[in-house]
């Protein structure tokens, strides 16, 4: 579903990412683990079109993002580390905004069954988003990737930032989507949830893709000092 | 219509209602704009009023001519009276005629120039500058202030609520945090941010056209043909104007900075064409053409002969004064009757045809200054658009100058009149009052062309700045 | 002390990195050496001009050849309004009051040509003045540079750190006030300085007497009235949680009290208090001198009553034998009536003026730039109130040369003849050419209390207002 092939990305002198080649097939998570500045962000970026490549390319269903913006687009949804919504409308009015941007129809009770769907607290509905907590925000965001049935989805650091038991209900709604066959490729320094909720880890360093396993394959003791090897 | 559009304007529209700063900025552009046209209104119907009270010194006073005509005198007053109304040697000096440029149904929208000239004059056979140059009463803090009038409120204020609703477009979703999840919509980012100026440029002038239509209502009627087209150009000339605006806005937007960077730029090119540039072209045109009215001061002054016993100096005078009329040249005895009265009527004249050309260059001077301030109006649509206003509303400069010149011909029309009945010797009879010369001032023909002229540089302006806002907006990489 | 100094070097090096600030400075000072060269160039023009009609002018009078004194009355003379060397720097209403006047017997002409009547309605935009540019952009420049004085701290977290290292508000929040103060200082000193000299040698004027005074006076509320807004900028940046919100506070109260207020003021003024129309004006001082100022004493019957007066005076019983013309008496006699009657409407007519202006002065204590406006307008000498004395000493002129006019007459040509009698040069040069000489700046200064206790009141204000929310401020709160 997505595919990176020797995808470079240059900043000047500084060479964000490095030849990076990547598969994500659909009902995979790919945890990209790695320091500030590896690369994890470009890579998603990349993904996004909000960026150009150097060399190489990004596919998304076997379509450059570049050559086909607008039809990769439509595949996929984007939760970023702080997701924001305008705070003057309430989580029902940001997503019937959002979903009205796209193709697809939903009528109210769909877009509140949505929220209610992705955790969203039914009193909060009716609210607006300036009283909501991040948590409260990334559960709009999720219910706005089920409204756009993304097949793809990219997760910038969601976790960060969120306490316990947001953070665990977000690898729910994470596992939830894949059942249903979504890809997704997230960026997290969260070790635990990488190796909790990816199918998928992979540890970046300074623009490399050094490290490529499942997450069934280690251990959450082992997968620490992985990464705390590399990290030196 | 687009679904997303449909979604964008509505919930463009809801974040509008929500946005209590927003709504009450609109709230008090529109009392001001309110207060503007009641003030002009209150402004122009003083004027009226002026006009009215004018009007009826001048009925009464020639009331008095003409009663003084029924029967024998009776008191002295009667008698003379009568000499007033019936000998040319009192008359030509004595009666006095208005000349009036009443204000246009419109004028209360954009006063102009109207509170800085006069509009009436009171014309006798004497010395036309000697009558000319004097000011209307006005406290000169307030001419210095300005007129708070609907043009006011669209040049000035306009501009300021479309930097407050349009400058963070595109940088206050960057800010908020909104941007990424715009991007991944399919609808491009370029429309949606167009869609948006779009329902604010609809928002907004859909405000002042609603102004200017209680404006144009309420100062006369916009079925009266003379109003008509001024009323079609005003709403043009709102829509355009408040157009550029919006299309320097896109510019500025879609270079993609921040918000205090866009805020800045658009309120630096607000003062740059409100306060910057004129206020130099100002004094660029003054220093240019330095005008010193000095000179005409001396046309002023009350002269007469020097010496009213030297019979000789009078006829001399007279006769000068016949070569450049001979029409009005009788027989040589004709002279010697009321013979000090023809030579002063010769005196004064003569005194206005010399100072006639002093004048015309001074007002060419002026003339020429108009021009070169005109020569700037492309790189400056608030002052121009002020400038349509005033055309459209006749207080425009051009309108006063012209006044200035129908009163000339109304002048030598007045005199004519006397003049021919004191160097004729003969009196002026009842007839002779339904007969008066009447003031008459040639309408402008180019007046609205000229109007329609910068509003389409205007109009050029703002396709400008929108196509080179598409330009940059479609070029810049996406984050 | 120490944290301040160093916080203010801070600010300076920060506000020289952007580059906005240091273009916008840039332009102030091009645009300032703009008015500044406009100004002194029509200065120039105008006053040659004013000065080479001026003599031509007394050369015509004295040249007038041998007539009788009062045709001389009545072929009078004209006084032209001189420019002030502080006009260059603040046009002030030189642009709308009358430049000349027409001195003669009977009549109190008005003055004439206003000069922006020879301008397109581009006029009423605004010329370009050194004061233009100090009350009108200045504050806009310091409105850039002050708005994120605050606001940024707080939103790169840098206000915490400051706090935490032991830096206190108030040190925080002068060392600003104290940085943008130096750099407007360095952007301004050329100005100040070239001032100061023009002041103090060379141009001082003789119709202003005191320039080096109302130099001084100048330089003192221009510096509080900067310092007003950039204690305020600081302030509103101090109080906004964003940037953002710093500006569009700071731009609303600079339109509010720059562009607004004024105007509205000004026209209300108008609403509140009319002026007559010069026809009105004019005819009703006519009416009163023909039917006299009760109505009910016209012309002949107060020439009655002083033939009387003087028949009786002198002893005798006919005009022919009093030992002077009585023609000219008589003509003085009904002159000073003139005169009374025309101080009375023109009292009225100032009183109108007066109360229309009271209002801007009340609207100068809410607003400082009115309170600066018209003391600036007032020490560079080109106010309402120093255009008010010239026309005072003009009109004072008039009478005092009518005057002389009407006594020559009386004492030296004989009841019922006229053209008989003919006065020289002698008498023409007995009156002396006009010169004016505007009232002292502390003279002038007695009609602006409120813009000074505005000016004062509102330094105060701000340095209390900082004073008070420094003590008060508390990081988390924003």
């Amino acid at each position: 579903m997505l595919e990176a092939t020797n995808l470079t990305k240059n900043y000047g002198d500084f060479t964000a990412l490095n030849g990076l080649d990547l598969s994500i097939k659909s009902g995979d998570i790919f945890c990209l683990l790695g320091a500030n500045g590896a690369g994890k962000s470009t890579t998603i970026n990349l993904f996004l079109n909000f960026i150009e490549p150097d060399a190489g390319q990004a596919t998304i269903n076997a379509m450059d993002v570049t050559k086909h913006p607008k039809e990769t687009r439509q595949l996929l949804s984007y939760i970023p580390e702080n997701l924001m919504l305008y705070s003057n409308l309430t989580g029902l009015e940001n997503l019937d905004f959002f979903c009205g941007l796209g193709k697809k129809h939903y009528d109210k009770e769909q877009l509140e069954e949505l929220l209610k769907q992705s955790g969203l607290q039914p009193d909060f509905i009716h609210r607006r988003v300036s009283s909501y907590s991040k948590g409260m925000r990334q559960k709009v965001g999720i219910a706005l990737a089920r409204a756009r049935g993304a097949r793809v989805l990219l997760l910038d650091e969601p976790t960060s930032g969120l306490d316990p038991k947001a953070s665990n209900e977000f690898s729910e709604l994470l596992l939830d989507m894949k059942e249903k066959g979504v890809a997704t490729l997230m960026a997290t320094h969260d070790l635990f949830r990488a190796k909790d909720t990816g199918t998928h880890i992979g540890i970046m360093k300074q623009g490399i893709l050094i490290e490529d396993f499942k997450s069934e394959d280690v251990s959450f003791h082992d997968l620490e000092k992985l990464y705390l090897k590399h990290m030196h | 219509m687009d679904k997303a559009i449909k979604t964008l304007i509505r919930y463009e529209w809801v974040s509008f209602i929500r946005n209590r700063f927003q709504l009450l900025m609109v709230g008090v552009t529109f009392l001001f704009g309110i207060y503007a046209i009641y003030y002009g209104q209150t402004e122009i119907n003083a004027q009226r009023e002026v006009i009215k009270e004018i009007m009826e010194l001048e009925q009464n006073e020639f009331s008095t001519y003409l009663a003084s005509f029924k029967g024998e005198p009776e008191t002295v007053q009667e008698e003379q009276n009568h000499d007033i109304a019936s000998k040319p040697a009192f008359a030509w000096y004595r009666h006095g005629y208005h000349a009036i440029l009443p204000p246009h149904d419109y004028a209360a929208l954009a006063i102009g120039q109207r509170d800085l000239f006069r509009y009436y004059y009171r014309l006798t056979g004497m010395s036309l500058h000697y009558q000319l140059f004097e000011n209307e009463l006005a406290n000169p803090v307030n001419l210095l202030a300005g007129n708070f009038d609907l043009s006011f409120v669209i040049v000035y204020l306009f501009p300021l609520l479309i930097i407050s609703f349009c400058y963070n477009l595109y940088s206050g979703e960057k800010e908020n945090g909104t941007l990424p999840l715009l991007y991944i919509q399919s609808i491009s980012i370029s429309r949606i941010v167009i869609v948006r100026l779009l329902f604010y440029f609809t928002l907004i002038t859909g405000l002042a056209l609603l102004m200017s239509l209680i404006g144009l209502f309420t100062s006369g009627s916009v079925l009266k043909e003379e109003n008509q087209l001024p009323a079609l150009l005003w709403i043009l000339g709102v829509v355009i104007y408040n157009a550029f605006w919006f299309s320097l806005l896109f510019l500025i937007v879609s270079y993609r900075r921040n918000s205090p960077f866009n805020a800045i730029t658009a309120a630096g090119c607000w003062l740059f064409f409100l306060i910057v540039i004129p206020s130099v072209l100002n004094i660029v045109v003054t220093t240019r053409y330095p005008l010193s009215s000095t000179e005409l001061a001396g046309l002023t002054r009350r002269t007469g002969l020097e010496n009213e016993n030297d019979e000789q100096e009078a006829k001399e005078v007279i006769l000068e004064f016949l070569a450049h009329k001979p029409e009005l040249a009788g027989s040589d005895s004709l002279i010697d009757n009321n013979r000090l009265a023809k030579a002063y009527a010769a005196y004064t004249s003569l005194k206005d045809i010399e100072s006639q050309h002093e004048v015309d260059r001074y007002n060419g001077q002026v003339r020429k200054r108009n021009i070169l301030a005109n020569r700037f109006h492309w790189i400056n649509p608030a002052v121009s658009m002020q400038d349509v206003f005033t055309h459209i509303v006749h207080t425009d400069l051009n309108t006063f100058l012209r006044f200035q010149d129908a009163l000339a011909i109304f002048h030598e029309k007045i005199t004519d009149f006397y003049f021919r009945k004191l160097f004729w010797n003969q009196r002026i009879h009842r007839e002779d009052y339904s007969k008066l010369p009447e003031f008459h001032m040639e309408k402008s023909i180019d007046r609205y062309t000229v109007a329609t002229g910068i509003i389409f540089q205007i109009t050029l302006l703002t396709i400008l700045f929108a196509l080179a806002g598409l330009v940059t907006i479609k070029k810049k990489s996406l984050i | 002390m120490r944290n301040l100094l160093s916080i203010a070097r801070k600010e300076i090096k920060i506000a020289l990195r952007e580059r906005l600030v240091v273009s916008l400075g840039i332009i102030i000072l091009l645009l300032l050496g703009v008015a500044l060269y406009g100004g002194y160039l029509s200065y120039r023009q105008q006053s040659r001009i004013i000065t080479e009609k001026q003599e031509e002018k007394r050369k015509e009078w004295l040249g007038q050849g041998d007539k009788h004194p009062h045709i001389a009355a009545h072929y009078g003379t004209f006084v032209f309004k001189p420019k002030t060397i502080l006009s260059v720097f603040d046009f002030g209403l030189d642009t709308y009051t009358g430049t000349s006047i027409y001195l003669e017997a009977h009549y109190q002409h008005e003055f004439m040509f206003r000069p922006a009547q020879d301008h397109s309605s581009m006029i009423r935009f605004g010329e370009l003045s050194a004061a233009l540019v100090l009350y009108v952009l200045l504050p806009l420049l310091i409105i850039f540079l002050a708005f994120s004085s605050y606001t940024k701290e707080k939103e790169t977290g840098t206000l915490r750190l400051l706090l935490s290292q032991g830096a206190s508000y108030s040190s925080i929040t002068w060392g600003k006030v104290l940085a943008y103060s130096i750099l407007l200082i360095v952007i301004l000193a050329p100005y100040i300085a070239g001032m100061f000299i023009l002041s103090s040698r060379g141009l001082s004027s003789a119709v202003v007497p005191d320039v080096a005074v109302r130099t001084v006076l100048l330089v003192l509320i221009y510096a509080l009235y900067i310092f007003i807004f950039l204690s305020l900028s600081v302030w509103v940046s101090l109080k906004s949680a964003t940037g953002r919100n710093a500006l569009l506070t700071l731009l609303a109260c600079w339109i509010l009290l720059v562009i607004l207020t004024p105007k509205a003021v000004a026209n209300l003024s108008e609403s509140f208090y009319t002026l007559p129309s010069m026809r009105a004006f004019k005819e009703g001082i006519q009416k009163d001198i023909r039917d006299g100022i009760d109505g009910e004493t016209p012309g002949p019957v107060r020439r009655a009553r002083l033939e009387k007066e003087y028949l009786t005076r002198y002893g005798v019983d006919s005009l022919h034998q009093l030992p002077f013309n009585f023609e000219g008496v008589s003509m003085q006699a009904g002159e000073e009536y003139g005169n009374m009657v025309y101080d009375i409407h023109w009292e009225k007519l100032r009183a109108i003026f007066h109360r229309q202006n009271s209002m801007g002065s009340i609207a100068s204590i809410f607003n400082p730039y009115l309170a600066i406006q018209h003391l600036s307008m007032a020490l560079s000498a080109t106010d309402l109130y120093t255009a008010i004395d010239f026309e005072d000493k003009v009109e004072a002129y008039r009478r005092e040369l009518v005057r002389k006019m009407n006594n020559d007459m009386a004492q030296n040509s004989r009841y019922g003849e006229f053209y008989e009698y003919k006065a020289t040069r002698e008498l023409w040069d007995e009156i002396e050419d006009f010169s004016y000489v505007t009232p002292s700046a502390f003279e002038i200064l007695r009609y602006y209390k409120l813009e000074m206790i505005s000016i004062v009141g509102w330094t105060t204000f701000v340095v209390l207002l900082l004073h008070y929310s420094n003590r008060k401020s508390k990081p988390i709160h924003g």
